[in-house]
């Protein structure tokens, strides 16, 4: 049982913060304010975005009409594709995206199922494909080499056979293979 | 027994040792370290991976 | 004069005891049966196949993986930590719950729920891992399941709730005593952040399984469960905080070094710890990136409570080992009572928190998220934040909980000592081992000695990984052994059996201001950052539904 404070010894309440700690307050806040700028600026000002609101579909249509009908590489200009990546219980359509070295690929990734996901390895390119969504990041392929794309989302028996591969070509094989 | 309440960091309820936590400072500089050690390196590698927008 | 808080001297009653000791019991199993699937999802990686004995009830990777989520990561949790608040509630209000039976339906609502989630897992009729992410659908069961449990923690809660009021109303003007205050705000928390989960799964999950709805919008469901699956961590993590700050001190012989810091990092937790939940959705294509890095933001600042308990417990734990002769800028760690179990498995798991803590701060940093989603980075980072951070000071807090309980004493300290040393071993192993093919590239959630992608740079990670799996698996085993025999030990010399551990702190908590005493103001702001921070959105998501997706059972 204890007696509440009583008027005539009023207690003085504070925060009674140790002078270390409070200076630990100040760096901390200090630290995270300087990483998130560090991460603001490599995102909104220098491209290292993450995907954004694309746009809406049906997986029970995407395969009969729309971009989706016909997955694959389409090149738009010189050194610009875009490539419609259909995901499903168990494969990427297409399994295969062919690119010459330097090209700047717009890559789409819907669902036909369930949940999936799409990272390109050694690449900045991950998304998380959910069916009636649209999934779209922009990246340029510099170097020459196979990047796989793995599925990173559970979604059956047969997730862990689910990729598919980047091939990135120098660009004179790109041309005679005239893809 | 009165005692005036006062600032005194890390003073004990009944007038003890004013306690500077100077080893906790010691450790926390080495997480710190870490931090921006194992952090900085993960920024690096986005940035080394190129541009996705 | 200094008001002195008068220390609860009154103890549990064997009843109560009893009490807790029930979830206790619900929670050891359930971490005993869930852990077994680690080790042989790790040997997996390996090639090792150990799944064919436990056919035909499991039948792949997938249904383990399910098993080893729901039981590790929500049971074994939900039911400790529910009975661990029940204790310090009892405790540190000094008074009994004010209506026990209320507390006693809740048990019972959580443990029929448990039953029936678990029923449908183990027919292989709910493989959907512990997020049951639609468009796969689990059996109705396993969401009615759910449901319960979560129900049964609200119907706890309340119980928890009304005795803290009544507390209140015998003790105007006095500050709450720190553990129950926190295990209460805890429970507010939790009350609120389950909202999100309770809401896909009423709304949409529930019809949809039972066929009353023909299909579900799989971007809102993401939304809803992770409006709860963020918070849910800090549900997990600040019981573990309780015992730092408000009993670690004790045991280490020492006392809490800020009663005012202490409450405030719980308060940031409450008002911060739900309106981030896009953090797990960076990468999520219904969601715009302004939104994304609102979250962002606000998740940095959820972390500044967690530097603020890193400063408070760290000097916390070094005023006691001075006073216990520690010299010196590091002598003070030598000098801490490493030999008490409970005592190192909570230092060992603070250090292990620190690079969970890291990794978490990366996982939040917006386009770095980039790098790591989805990959086995997300396992490695959460087993050194749930598996040891909480789960291995949930081991610790039952070193001396399970024999203050039963009366009993602990079978053997020094086995115990050697069961927290092989977790914080096989730990580092395991779960460095995971962030590094993370980084590398590897898939979560993937058996990936069955990958045909696999490259030579992988295997010596994932004979790594299959390494620190089993050196858990051996240190879980011992555990289970030590828990089974001091419970089934003989009554000890009351002497023998310990205290409950309740910290002092340096200065009276009278003196901590009441803006850190009272619920309602921080309620409202919790409330009300929530809206900000998921109003806009949800509105966006609930308005623009569209029920597209059928159910799926792909395994």
């Amino acid at each position: 049982m204890t007696a509440p404070p009583t008027d005539a010894q009023p207690q003085k309440e504070s925060m009674g913060i140790d002078p270390y700690e409070r200076n630990w307050m100040r760096f901390s806040i200090v630290l995270l304010v300087v990483f998130l700028t560090a991460v603001t600026v490599a995102g909104f000002a220098m491209g290292f975005q993450v995907p954004g609101e694309e746009g809406r579909v049906d997986p029970a249509t995407i395969t009969e009409a729309g971009p989706f009908a016909n997955p694959g590489v389409r090149q738009i200009a010189p050194s610009e594709f875009e490539v419609y990546v259909v995901s499903r219980t168990f494969n990427f359509d297409p399994a295969e995206i062919v690119v010459p070295q330097g090209a700047t690929v717009t890559i789409y990734v819907t669902s036909q199922d369930v949940q999936h996901g799409f990272k390109i390895t050694d690449t900045n390119v991950n998304m998380q494909v959910v069916p009636g969504q649209v999934s779209k990041l922009t990246y340029t392929f510099d170097r020459v080499g196979e990047f796989p794309y793995l599925c990173t989302e559970y979604c059956g028996i047969g997730h862990a056979a689910m990729f598919g591969t980047v091939k990135v070509v120098p660009p004179s094989e790109f041309e005679e293979a005239g893809a | 027994m009165d005692e005036p309440v006062t600032e005194t960091p890390g003073a004990d309820a009944d007038g003890g040792e004013h306690f500077k936590p100077t080893g906790t400072l010691f450790v926390l500089a080495i997480f710190v370290a870490t931090i921006i050690l194992l952090w900085g390196s993960v920024y690096v590698i986005l940035l080394s991976r190129g541009v996705t927008s | 004069m200094t008001i002195s808080i008068e220390r609860s001297t009154r103890e549990l009653t064997d009843s109560e005891k009893r009490f807790v000791g029930w979830h206790m019991l619900v929670a050891i199993i359930a971490l005993l049966v869930g852990s077994i699937f680690g080790p042989l999802q790790a040997l997996q990686f390996s090639n090792v196949d150990l799944y064919q004995y436990l056919e035909p009830v499991i039948r792949s990777y997938y249904q383990g993986l399910t098993l080893h989520g729901v039981l590790n990561a929500l049971v074994w949790t939900t039911f400790f930590i529910v009975g661990f608040t029940t204790l310090v509630v009892i405790k540190g209000l000094g008074r009994a719950l004010t209506h026990p039976k209320v507390n006693w339906a809740g048990f019972w609502v959580m443990v029929v729920g448990l039953v029936m989630t678990a029923v449908p897992i183990l027919l292989n009729q709910a493989t959907v891992l512990y997020t049951f992410y639609p468009p796969l659908q689990a059996s109705w069961a396993f969401y009615l399941g759910l449901t319960l449990v979560v129900v049964g923690s609200w119907i706890s809660g309340v119980g928890f709730f009304l005795t803290f009021i009544a507390w209140r109303k015998d003790n105007p003007g006095v500050r709450s005593p720190f553990i129950a205050f926190a295990g209460v705000l805890n429970m507010a928390m939790w009350q609120i952040a389950t909202l999100g989960v309770a809401v896909e799964i009423l709304s949409m999950l529930l019809p949809w399984s039972l066929g009353l709805i023909e299909a579900t919008d799989p971007q809102l469901a993401r939304t809803y469960f992770w409006f709860t699956g963020h918070p849910l961590v800090y549900f997990w993590l600040l019981p573990a905080y309780i015992s730092w700050y408000g009993m670690l001190p004790k045991q280490a012989g020492g006392k809490l070094f800020s009663d005012s810091l202490a409450r405030l990092a719980f308060w940031l937790f409450l008002i911060v710890s739900i309106p981030v939940g896009f953090h797990h959705q960076f990468v999520d294509p219904g969601v715009p990136t302004g939104w994304k890095w609102i979250h962002a933001t606000l998740t940095y600042s959820v972390f500044f409570p967690s530097m603020l308990t890193a400063f408070t417990v760290i000097a916390s734990l070094e005023y006691a080992g001075r006073k216990r002769g520690g010299v010196g800028l590091l002598g003070w760690i030598r000098a801490l009572p490493w030999k008490d179990p409970s005592v190192s498995a909570q230092l060992l798991a603070g250090i292990l928190f620190m690079f969970g803590g890291i990794g978490g701060l990366t996982n939040a940093s917006y386009n770095l998220n980039l790098i790591i989603h989805n990959t086995a980075w997300v396992p490695g980072h959460f087993h050194l934040t749930v598996a040891t951070a909480v789960t291995l000071s949930f081991m610790g807090i039952t070193y001396w909980l399970i024999p203050y309980i039963t009366g009993k004493k602990l079978i053997s300290p020094r086995l115990a000592q050697i069961q927290v040393w092989t977790w914080f071993v096989g730990m580092i192993i395991f779960s460095n081992a995971m962030h590094v093919l993370g980084l590398l590239g590897a898939p979560r959630r993937t058996p990936l000695g069955d990958a045909p992608y696999v490259p030579e740079e992988w295997n010596g990670h994932l004979l790594r990984t299959s390494i620190g799996g089993t050196i858990l698996l051996v240190s879980v085993l011992i555990y289970g052994w030590i828990m089974y025999k001091t419970a089934r030990g003989p009554k000890a010399d009351p002497d023998d059996v310990p205290m409950i551990p309740v910290a002092e702190s340096l200065r009276d908590p009278q003196l901590t201001p009441v803006w850190l005493d009272r619920f309602k103001p921080w309620l409202i702001a919790a409330g009300a950052l929530i809206v900000l921070a998921y109003g806009p959105q949800l509105w966006d998501q609930i308005t623009g539904i569209q029920l597209t997706s059928p159910g799926w059972t792909p395994w």
